[in-house]
């Protein structure tokens, strides 16, 4: 019984195999990639669905290959993620910006790779890696004034004074 | 260089400000230039002002969320009149009782709806999703003979209770009827109180197929077998099962419940399983299902004195009767005469309680009816093109009307965007004969004297048969007329109607001893 059992098993595995894609950035350095990883990646899966072969080279005009290191990092090790809940309440009452631990290091990044992170992720249409992305700078947001805000961010204050003054008005309501 | 400012705008509305409280969002806005235009955005301040407040369906307005969300914020209601028959208000013996009275909420619970429960009890929904109701709500001991006076009831509320499994439970809508409250809870339950003191009951329908929301309530549009909307009538219960159809259901028998909430033999109104782009339920014969797209998607159900009204997308508007084995069966009845004439656009929306309702759509026409029309139309059968016309309030057309509350002797209009109002928006009228010894025949105005009215943005109406009145002002209707309330003293948009001579004078003296904080206009 179990003799019949294992081969196939095997077979089946052999079947299937990981396939090895390859990724261009936009920098023209190659990325080889398991295929279920760049599958986090619904704009790549629907690609391939489409074609049934690929054998070329896959280029990802908008990403550099310092981005497409990192996208692919996080690729890899959340490959074994649960799909997410498509129907999510839209409107949930309380968002959350927790963010797990792993993911914490990962976004322990320059601005300036955080961005490009948020941006790969909104191209290639990686909706969880786009909400920890979100996350982060919400997080950096949050308890800031709008100057302290400026100074986080690097963001030139293109107010006059009066219209600051203005707009501190219309938003005292949001303070009691 | 990738930063901050150089992100899709689409990447930080959708994904980084929900994220953010109402504040931080402000804050972000008050960074630069560019970030200040989020803060106009009117999806943003919908979406926000309708997940925070859990707001009674305004279809109809498109513009005003940011400063409607901005009243709700700092909303304080008040009532006017005594507790008398166990109303909202104050105790007669109280000298307050003839001043505007800040109801007293537990903390942090901002009202966002009130329904009136004819004079017996006044129930109000508050952002979090919960309860409170005064007065008496049970017919049981809520009937005028024996209802005790000395009851302070009118001046304390209770927390309408839920089992203990399902403790947790937040209500999204809520509708009154003479001696029942039906909210509807986030997860799409029909919960159903007769009595203040006792935990609610949730209803299950025994042949009528329905499903919670769970998951899926977001994801598809109006998914078969969800709770699209209830209404709670004088004598029965009515919902709309999206994709089912309206159901209707009578007072059952007390004690049949528990955790597993009450069974109850609701009955169908025929022609209203149509929803536009869904297919023919099987169990729905060939016939019907015709006959229901002819009918048109059901969006919206009032539930009066024995009857039911419904407006359909075509902006059609039928009735039928609410009475026990009356409702299934036989085909609603339209009332050719509410739906706008040819050319105009179809009525969009529908409210009332008890003897009237109105129908009104998104230019301006605004039509009333009333008990005695459905009748006349009920009598006559469906075949049959019913004469009777609606009630048309000249000074209520074109004003942009988005929502209308009816009291027994007062009806209320709320307008969107008061572009003709000016800013002064307490509309008052006497629907016929006189009142305060003058002659109208139409609606009048009323101008808040009190500054911190200002604050005040809706105001609903319920005056007892008793004629010992009750008025509740409310923020959430204050409808906003934006272009016009910079400055001006209330954007209210709001008409008193009194549309029985008689007992008019009775039904409103709280009202007449406010003149002096109420300029006659």
């Amino acid at each position: 019984m179990s003799n019949t059992q294992a081969p196939a098993t095997v077979k089946k595995l052999t079947l299937v195999p990981t396939r090895l894609l390859t990724l261009l950035s936009s920098d023209s350095i190659e990325k080889k990639v398991a295929r279920d990883v760049a599958e986090r990646s619904i704009l790549i899966k629907n690609m391939l669905e489409d074609c049934a072969e690929f054998d070329q080279a896959i280029p990802i005009p908008n990403v550099t290959s310092s981005v497409l290191t990192k996208v692919i990092e996080w690729c890899e090790h959340h490959k074994n993620d649960p799909a997410p809940a498509a129907d999510e309440k839209v409107d949930s009452r309380k968002k959350s910006t927790d963010i797990d631990e792993w993911d914490q290091k990962f976004m322990q990044v320059d601005q300036e790779m955080l961005f490009e992170i948020i941006l790969a992720a909104n191209y290639l249409d990686i909706k969880p890696l786009l909400d920890v992305g979100c996350k982060t700078v919400a997080n950096m947001i949050k308890g800031k004034s709008p100057e302290e805000i400026r100074e986080t961010f690097n963001i030139q204050n293109d107010f006059t004074p009066e219209e600051e003054d203005q707009i501190r008005r219309e938003n005292q309501w949001a303070e009691e | 260089m990738a930063s901050m400012t150089a992100l899709p705008s689409d990447i930080i509305i959708d994904n980084i400000i929900p994220l953010l409280s109402v504040k931080e969002f402000l804050n972000l806005c008050a960074v630069c230039k560019a970030f200040l235009s989020f803060a106009d955005d009117e999806v943003y301040w919908r979406r926000l002002t309708k997940s925070t407040f859990r707001l009674p369906a305004q279809p109809l307005r498109e513009k005003g969320w940011r400063e409607l969300y901005k009243n709700l914020h700092r909303a304080i209601l008040y009532t006017w009149g005594s507790n008398e028959e166990g109303r909202l208000g104050h105790h007669p013996s109280n000298r307050k009782v003839q001043s505007p009275w800040d109801v007293d909420l537990p903390v942090n619970q901002v009202a966002v709806n009130v329904v009136m429960g004819r004079g017996w009890s006044t129930t109000v929904l508050t952002a979090s999703g919960s309860l409170y109701t005064w007065g008496a709500l049970s017919s049981f001991h809520g009937s005028y003979s024996s209802y005790s006076p000395n009851s302070t009831s009118g001046e304390r509320a209770a927390k309408l209770k839920f089992p203990a499994a399902y403790s947790s439970t937040n209500i999204i809508e809520v509708s009154s009827g003479r001696s029942h409250v039906l909210g509807l809870s986030e997860e799409g339950r029909i919960w159903s109180w007769t009595q203040d003191d006792q935990p609610g009951m949730f209803i299950n329908f025994i042949h009528i197929d329905t499903t919670t929301y769970g998951s899926t309530y977001y994801g598809a549009r109006r998914a078969r077998g969800t709770i699209e909307r209830v209404a709670a009538g004088w004598n029965h219960s009515a919902a709309l099962v999206n994709g089912v159809g309206i159901v209707v259901w009578f007072p059952t028998p007390q004690g049949t419940h528990g955790e597993e909430g009450i069974h109850v033999d609701g009955e169908l109104v025929l022609g209203t399983c149509y929803i536009e782009g869904a297919l023919k339920p099987s169990t729905v014969s060939d016939e019907d299902w015709a006959y229901a797209k002819e009918v048109g998607e059901v969006t919206g159900i009032m539930a009066g004195d024995s009857y039911l009204v419904f407006l359909t997308k075509p902006g059609k508007v039928y009735a039928v009767y609410a009475e026990p084995n009356m409702v299934a069966g036989t085909r609603p009845a339209q009332l050719h005469y509410f739906s706008a004439p040819t050319g105009q656009k179809p009525m969009s929306y529908i409210s009332g309680s008890f003897c009237k309702f109105a129908v009104f759509n998104s230019d301006g026409l605004v039509y009333i009816g009333t008990k005695d029309q459905v009748q006349e139309a009920l009598v006559q059968g469906p075949e049959v093109e019913v004469k009777s016309k609606p009630t048309v309030i000249p000074s209520l057309q074109k004003r942009g009307i988005v929502a209308i509350a009816f009291g027994d002797y007062h009806s209320l209009a709320l307008t969107a965007e008061g572009k003709k109002l000016r800013g002064r928006g307490v509309y008052n009228s006497p629907f016929m004969g006189n009142w305060m010894n003058r002659q109208r025949s139409d609606s009048t105005r009323l101008r808040p004297a009190n500054p911190r009215s200002r604050k005040i943005t809706n105001t609903l109406f319920s005056i007892s048969p008793q004629r010992v009145g009750t008025l509740v002002r409310l923020p959430w209707l204050q409808a906003g007329n934006m272009e016009t309330s910079q400055g001006l003293r209330d954007p209210v948009g709001q008409y008193l109607r009194n549309s029985h001579n008689s007992l008019a004078w009775g039904g409103l003296p709280t009202l007449g001893h406010h003149r002096g904080r109420w300029d006659m206009a």
